[in-house]
């Protein structure tokens, strides 16, 4: 009802009236949203943009959602990546949620490497383009498999645990990502603390030739939430992003750093849409084997980091 | 630029609901032929910790909508924190306190309806304060509808000690 007051009392009559084009579009489509948003249903949806929680779809239910992460900004040059996510989910018992999605990116650089060096991110590094060229591109990146089992559940046990496990195959590269994740409910279900711990080893490769492995992910998230109106949720992440150049997590590690920022969730009955923006601390310390140049002011500048990270998480379930 | 979002979250409610019942519709189910006099009270403090500690369940609103049943006992209406909003329902309460009946006023979530099933609803039936209703221990989870379940065994425990704090009669 309040939704259907605020379309009439404040939106119509700015689309009927004057304005400049832009405003009206805006309204227009703010006006669109909450006429369709009643007709859009909702489940487990995620609280956070990059920390997972235990829920899993139940039974015989589906989703998709859309991803896109926005990543910018280096210590110097021009550096943008843009990652775009397109999973579906099913639930397969209600403890056990199977995903496939697939990842096409774009991407800018111009001299926001270590000494100016014009380098593309992570996604990009089977490109290797001239220093100082300006290198711009969009791939599909990879086709993805993940399943999520829930061994505890927050609302029946003192904590909910699960495992995530993530296969990743794509141009140059193959990944597992392996998680643990916890969830801790206070409040009745509203305050929702989420911690996950990932290990992540990768074979890709840089170069023309073989897959070799190159490095391991040691991934550290964490997750505050509280629902503080019906549907809305809003809270904070610190996300720790460790690389080590080996199978290994105790030497050759290469990287240390650490996001963080606040996340908004909105969840209807069968839609939601999840924001995050995280912004690198000035925590990260050279290691055995972090590439020169890399660490600047504090900031870990290299193919995998950035000082921001955005992301918007829409999805619908059925 | 800022105000249609702003309006957008104060817009925030409920985007879709379905009403099983009024509260009407449920007093005269759950109360057949019954009159009803409406007897709200607000909690106080005091009130508030007791329940909170002899239930272990949190007290959510200090305003308690009750009535008394012409022929007897108690009609509750209350709602419980679901996945995304709130949960409404009616509790039948009778001239002991035990539980009556329960009927879900609306839902509003994707899943977890299957809480209207009487065959789950029915474990509820005779059970008063000193029963400890928990879910797992003495009443059943349906899987899929885990959270549902869990909150409104939390919210039949909190007004069956609500009865015993501010609506049972002295010397009861």
């Amino acid at each position: 009802m309040l939704r259907t007051n605020y379309a009439v009392s404040f939106l119509i009559p700015r689309l009927a009236g004057s304005g400049n084009w832009q405003r009206r579009c805006l309204h227009a489509a703010v006006l669109l949203l909450l006429l369709w948003a009643p007709m859009l249903a909702h489940a487990d949806e995620p609280l956070f943009g990059f920390t997972y929680t235990t829920d899993t779809l139940p039974q015989g239910k589906y989703e998709v959602e859309q991803w896109s992460t926005t990543r910018f900004t280096k210590s110097q040059g021009n550096f943008w990546l843009q990652e775009n996510r397109t999973e579906f989910s099913y639930g397969l018992s209600n403890r056990f949620q199977l995903s496939l999605y697939q990842d096409y990116d774009s991407t800018a650089a111009y001299h926001n490497g270590p000494f100016g060096a014009t380098t593309p991110g992570e996604p990009f590094s089977f490109d290797s383009p001239d220093p100082n060229a300006h290198y711009r591109g969009t791939a599909y990146i990879s086709t993805d498999i993940e399943a999520i089992y829930r061994i505890l559940s927050p609302y029946e046990h003192f904590m909910g645990i699960g495992v995530y496990s993530e296969a990743r195959a794509g141009r140059d590269f193959f990944e597992t990502e392996n998680r643990l994740l916890f969830q801790k409910n206070f409040r009745q279900d509203r305050v929702v603390l989420a911690a996950n711990f990932t290990y992540a080893p990768e074979l890709r490769n840089n170069r023309p030739g073989p897959l070799t492995l190159n490095e391991t992910d040691m991934n550290a998230d964490y997750g505050a939430s509280y629902r503080f109106i019906p549907n809305w949720s809003a809270g904070f992440e610190l996300v720790n992003e460790r690389e080590f150049d080996s199978w290994t997590f105790w030497n050759k590690e290469i990287n240390d750093a650490y996001f963080t920022g606040p996340s908004l969730h909105y969840a209807g009955r069968h839609f939601f849409a999840t924001g995050t923006f995280l912004e690198q601390m000035p925590w990260a310390t050279t290691h055995e084997s972090t590439n020169p140049g890399t660490i600047v002011g504090g900031r870990d500048y290299d193919n995998d980091f950035e000082k921001y990270r955005a992301r918007l998480k829409v999805g619908w379930y059925f | 630029m800022f105000l249609p979002l702003a309006g957008l979250v104060l817009a925030g409610g409920p985007a879709y609901a379905t009403v099983y019942l009024t509260v009407a519709q449920a007093q005269q189910l759950m109360f057949p032929g019954a009159t009803f006099q409406q007897e709200f009270k607000t909690l106080d403090h005091n009130q508030i910790k007791e329940i909170e500690h002899l239930s272990g369940v949190h007290v959510l609103s200090n305003q308690l909508r009750a009535w008394r049943a012409s022929t007897g006992g108690w009609f509750l209406v209350d709602e419980v924190v679901g996945k995304h909003d709130f949960i409404p329902f009616a509790l039948a309460l009778d001239n002991k306190g035990k539980v009556k009946g329960i009927e879900i006023l609306e839902y509003r979530e994707a899943y977890g309806s299957q809480i209207r099933d009487p065959l789950w609803q029915r474990q509820f039936a005779g059970n008063g304060p000193d029963a400890k209703l928990r879910l797992g221990r003495n009443i059943r989870n349906i899987s899929g509808a885990t959270l549902s379940c869990k909150h409104i065994t939390d919210g039949v425990e909190r007004l069956l000690v609500t009865y015993e704090v501010v609506l049972k009669p002295a010397g009861d």
